[in-house]
């Protein structure tokens, strides 16, 4: 009884700690993904704004046969930071070319060992591109696995999202355990959650058949 | 006649009640949706192979010959040519969003993707030869989360929602969303009326709006 007491308090007081700790990350989820699924909302439009520049930068030789240790030795060479990734671009002998990703800016790195020089072409965009890239910012794709992280800041990011994610999980049993200790609230509750699951289950399963 | 003070309900206390109920029915109701979203994250966030390929359980390919499809296939403006390819899916018995479609190393020969919860469709048309190639790989759960949380996204916008469903599905998370900033703030109501949770609340809330600050500053700009 006393163990079921101190369990229910510590559920309660568990699911909205969570809750406000995990407030602004939610927020900012949640909006993105609406902006996200709506790419022609006139306010959010951000590409068109962009800013862009570019720079030549010298370039001393970096002798490395791997090319992801070579392109993380140029990025601290021109003190640049960001995620790495390889565009499909041509790449001539003597040349590497990657691009290092950030929310709100993309700097594209053409570094051309044979005349010591990196062309460098920075796109910034504004705080509605900012916030639309964190929702997706996670340094990797389902679609490629070879992709890995190579900033410690997108795996900062990536365990923030991990960590939104579990504690939404946490946060949705612990509302049915405390739902399920209100005897007074279930009638309208299996309703609520009834409805939900069947509202679900269409999207889920029934287009599976349809 | 006048109902005694001691009778009466304070406002507060009513507005505390129907809050509290709608935020554990909404809270319910959104539920399976907040999920979704949820545990296709880590599938997301840690992609093992990919849902949509080697953990993908592939059914065998079928080819179907005499397949009509208009010669203004080739030259189409991308709303067009995915009106054509649905029906050249109808006449294959293929249902679904078309992801995206390209042109593959010949002018007659294109390839698109047809993407629905736990499947996705790879469609190769020959329109020289009238025939069409199809593979569908069964993606299952995974595949299925993973579908629901990108799905319609910002992608090919121009053709995207080319299925009915994808629409409904679109409607049906803004209507998600919505609620689920309910619940949260009314959340924060909740929480708020507690005087004994006040003070480690408030330094919970204080230490995530820390958080969020110091990571997406210095994520995005430094």
């Amino acid at each position: 009884m006393r163990l079921r007491t101190t369990l229910e308090s510590w559920n309660r007081r568990l699911h909205f700690y969570l809750g406000l700790y995990f407030l602004l990350f939610l927020w900012l989820f949640a909006v993105t993904g609406l902006f996200l699924n709506h790419p022609n909302w006139e306010f959010q439009q951000y590409w068109t704004d962009r800013q862009e520049s570019t720079m030549d930068l010298p370039l001393q030789p970096v002798a490395d046969s791997d090319r992801t240790r070579k392109a993380e030795r140029v990025t601290s060479q021109l003190g640049l930071r960001g995620e790495l990734e390889w565009p499909n671009a041509a790449v001539k002998e003597g040349e590497l070319k990657f691009r290092l990703v950030k929310p709100g800016e993309t700097i594209e790195v053409a570094a051309d060992f044979a005349s010591g020089v990196a062309h460098i072409k920075q796109t910034r965009v504004n705080g509605w591109g900012v916030a639309n890239m964190l929702h997706t910012f996670a340094g990797v794709r389902i679609t490629d696995p070879s992709l890995q992280r190579d900033w410690i800041m997108t795996k900062v990011w990536s365990l923030a999202m991990d960590a939104v994610a579990g504690g939404l999980v946490f946060m949705v049993f612990s509302s049915y355990y405390m739902w399920f200790r209100l005897k007074a609230k279930w009638s309208l509750g299996v309703i609520a959650l009834g409805a939900g699951c069947a509202f679900w289950g269409f999207f889920a399963f029934g287009l599976q058949w349809m | 006649m006048q109902i005694p003070t001691s009778l009466k309900k304070p406002a507060g206390t009513q507005f505390y009640r129907y809050v509290r109920d709608l935020h554990l029915y909404f809270g319910l109701f959104i539920s399976p949706f907040v999920l979704t979203f949820a545990i296709s994250v880590f599938y997301l966030n840690h992609p093992s192979g990919s849902v949509l390929a080697p953990n993908a359980k592939d059914q065998p390919v079928r080819t179907v010959d005499n397949i009509d499809v208009p010669a203004e296939f080739r030259d189409a403006k991308p709303a067009e040519r995915v009106q054509m390819a649905r029906e050249v899916m109808g006449h294959l018995g293929v249902t679904g969003e078309v992801g995206f479609i390209r042109k593959l190393d010949s002018p007659d020969r294109f390839e698109f993707q047809v993407i629905k919860p736990a499947q996705t469709t790879m469609i190769e048309l020959d329109l020289a030869a009238r025939s069409a190639t199809v593979r569908e790989a069964d993606t299952g759960i995974p595949g299925m989360l993973v579908y629901l949380h990108k799905s319609p996204g910002p992608h090919n916008a121009a053709i995207r929602g080319n299925w009915v469903y994808t629409g409904w599905w679109r409607t049906a998370v803004d209507g998600i969303v919505y609620l689920l900033l309910f619940v949260s703030t009314s959340g924060v109501y909740l929480w708020a009326v507690l005087k004994s949770e006040r003070r480690l609340g408030l330094a919970l809330l204080g230490a995530g709006v820390v958080s969020f600050v110091a990571v997406v500053v210095r994520l995005s700009r430094l």
